[in-house]
């Protein structure tokens, strides 16, 4: 046994690729906060929801990428939609009505996806072996699929600062989210810009959902997500809601420690590790490792 | 542009101390001097209400189900516990997501000293239970004050899932019953009297008044919050926490110690939800920590919202909300008349939730106290009528935002 399968890489590797879907749920709630200024609850559940759309597209027959393809297309149209329909209506209200809102969407979609799929877990396939790469003898716990799963979020996450950094589009979005009136006034639509940015966050979230479901030999069940949601949600606060970046650094950070933590004490203390690392994290940096400080004027 | 902020400016018990006083009230309340001496002084016109409340409570049980009884004690539960949070939320600004965990603690202290001290009456587990949330909510509070939002919002939800974790831990279970969780071994008995009254029902008696004395004790305790709450509303700590929340360099510039005030406030929610837990533990006589999770914290904040974030009243509307939602949505899909055993049958009471709570939220942005008001000041204009009046309702009333 050498240092590449001692637990510790064990750990590192499982660690690493749960915490890329955690960096992805992280990454569409920070889209969404940046666009509209809502924590998105419903953010896991939409996550599902894309990956059962997957399951009935691959029980049609459709191959495997074509599929997901579609699904995340799917993702896409209901982020933005959630937008027009459901978050346009409480702008102007008290801040803490969109977020109740996405709660009672969440509760419906978590009651809808059993309806028409059933509550039983379902299988989802893998598009890689999830044998891990060998070395000689050895073999790591490190799949060709574990590493599709850290080049697809990659992918994602520079697409994502390219789209931002570089294109009039995400210029447009940028000035949308940073100061609406002064971009209404120089021609951006912002309300679209709004919707592009939730639509944005629906096809990562999809993503997300994709990648945790074919992750999970078990098969997947319509609850699932919420658990990840939570953890997404805790690596977006740790890296900070306003960086794209830290989000993503944010998922890889709780995803170790859960990992490092389940393998060295036990399976229950890992929620404990998680508000511990939060609350370390916030309290040197309350908004955040990433997040600029911000002036404030009095 | 407050408005916007606040839809409802003042608690809804204690708004009436600075409104307009109307011709008629005038004239009755000359003839009833010591009655408008004390109702103008706000903690016994506090008192005044909270014994009406109690007294209309028990008219109320003596004429409804068993079933209708125990969701009045679950709704009084509730509102024990969404009253604090929405002092936290609305009148502190600060949102917590945490609360199901110190209503988990105060439930769990209740039993626990319930069970050691069976001869103790069960005030005393109350009082426990309403001290265990407040220390807990010191813990979570301190570092609690630093943050604001989504970061705050972030680290109780996490705090409540860890919580959940640490009661259902394998080492703990002699204190906890990990996941089963703890019974309790002497629930309280309804009074001798309330079983002889009851027994004229003919079924089940004791049944009958346990029914009615759990809606009595659960109702008492959330009054109890509620007196407390409207009072500190109107003290000096009140008008502090909606200084913090409106401007806190204002506030630090004034004076107020704006940390202080925030974990005065976060304390102030973690004992109302201790309590409501204790209450919790008497109603349902044990405690597991499967009911303490993610759906508890989020239903908590979302009957808030229903009710009307920042006011009292609102919190008793989003707690009867709550303690009926189960009855009222099992109704709706029984009428709806599915099949239970299909897909669609066992899902369809959470879809209906989930559409309500949506539904709700935004064709009646302001929760069910703000519509209240809006309908009870367009039945005053109608009744009144007459431009005349309606101009002296302005002038009279400056302080008094005039639209929603």
């Amino acid at each position: 046994m050498s240092f590449f399968t001692s637990q510790f890489m064990i750990a590192t590797f499982d660690g690493l690729s749960n915490g890329m879907i955690y960096a992805l749920i992280a990454l569409s709630l920070v889209l969404v906060w940046q666009a509209s200024h809502v924590l998105n609850f419903a953010q896991g559940a939409m996550a599902m929801f894309a990956s059962y759309i997957t399951i009935t597209l691959l029980d049609r027959g459709l191959g495997f990428w074509p599929a997901i393809v579609i699904a995340i297309f799917g993702g896409f149209v209901i982020g933005g939609a959630s937008e027009r329909v459901l978050i346009r209506p409480t702008r102007g209200k008290p801040e803490i009505n969109p977020v109740v809102v996405m709660v009672g969407f969440l509760t419906a979609v978590e009651a809808i996806v059993p309806m028409i799929w059933g509550g039983n877990p379902r299988n989802f396939p893998s598009p890689f072996s999830q044998v891990g790469f060998r070395f000689g003898a050895e073999t790591i716990d490190f799949s060709p699929y574990d590493l599709f799963m850290v080049v697809a979020v990659l992918v994602v996450a520079g697409a994502t600062f390219c789209l931002f950094k570089f294109t009039n589009v995400g210029l447009k979005l940028r000035a949308a989210a940073y100061a609406p009136e002064v971009a209404r006034l120089l021609g951006v639509r912002v309300n679209r810009m709004l919707t592009l940015g939730w639509a944005l966050a629906g096809a990562i979230g999809a993503i997300a959902g994709i990648l945790y479901a074919s992750n999970n030999a078990a098969g997947v069940t319509p609850n699932d997500m919420d658990l990840v949601f939570i953890i997404g949600f805790i690596a977006a606060a740790i890296g900070g809601l306003e960086s794209p970046g830290g989000a993503i650094a944010g998922g890889v950070i709780i995803g170790l420690v859960l990992d490092y933590v389940t393998t060295y004490f036990n399976q229950a203390v890992g929620p404990m590790a998680v508000v511990a690392a939060l609350v370390v994290v916030l309290m040197v940096r309350p908004h955040g490792l990433f997040s600029k400080p911000a002036a404030r004027r009095v | 542009m407050t408005a916007v902020r606040d839809p409802a400016p003042d608690d809804a018990l204690a708004v009436r101390d600075d409104a307009p006083r109307r011709g008629g009230l005038r004239v009755a309340r000359q003839a009833a001097v010591p009655f408008a001496w004390g109702w103008r002084h706000a903690s016994i016109r506090h008192l005044i209400i909270a014994v009406a409340s109690f007294a209309a409570l028990v008219l109320v049980t003596f004429n409804a189900s068993f079933n209708t009884n125990t969701s009045i004690a679950s709704s009084a539960c509730y509102i024990a516990v969404i009253a604090g949070l929405s002092v936290l939320t609305g009148v502190s600004g600060q949102v917590s997501l945490g609360n199901g965990a110190f209503m988990a603690i105060g439930a769990y202290s209740a039993c626990l000293w319930l069970n050691h001290h069976p001869s103790q009456p069960y005030i005393v587990a109350l009082v426990v239970a309403t001290a265990m949330g407040a220390i807990l909510g010191v813990v979570v509070g301190l570092p609690a004050t630093r943050l604001s939002g989504p970061y705050l919002a972030g680290m109780t939800l996490a705090f409540m899932l860890a919580f959940q974790q640490a009661l259902s831990y394998p080492s703990w279970q002699n204190v906890f019953g990990g996941d089963g969780g703890v019974q309790l071994t002497n629930q309280p008995n309804p009074p001798q009297w309330l079983i002889n009254h009851s027994q004229t029902l003919g079924v089940d008696s004791f049944g009958i008044a346990q029914g009615r004395y759990f809606a009595w004790v659960a109702g008492a305790g959330a009054i109890v919050v509620l007196v407390v709450l409207a009072n500190l509303m109107k003290s000096r700590f009140g008008r502090q926490f909606r200084l913090v929340r409106d401007d806190d360099v204002a506030a630090e510039l004034m004076g107020v110690r704006v940390a202080r005030t925030r974990v005065i406030a976060f304390v102030t929610s973690a004992a109302c939800a201790g309590l409501g837990g204790g209450l919790y533990v008497i109603v349902q006589g044990g405690v597991s920590p499967s009911p303490f999770g993610l759906v508890l914290s989020i239903s908590l904040v979302a009957a808030m919202v229903i009710g009307g974030t920042g006011t009292l009243a609102g919190a008793i509307w989003g707690g009867i909300v709550l303690g009926f939602s189960g009855e009222w949505i099992g109704k709706v899909s029984s009428w709806l008349n599915v099949n239970q055993g299909s897909n669609v049958g066992a899902n369809l009471e959470a879809l209906i939730f989930g559409a309500a709570l949506l539904v709700l939220i935004l064709v009646f942005p302001g929760g069910m106290q703000r519509l209240l008001q809006l309908l009870a000041r367009g039945a005053r204009r109608a009744v009144v009528g007459g431009t005349e009046r309606m101009r002296r309702h302005d002038v009279d009333a400056p302080g008094r935002p005039t639209t929603g």
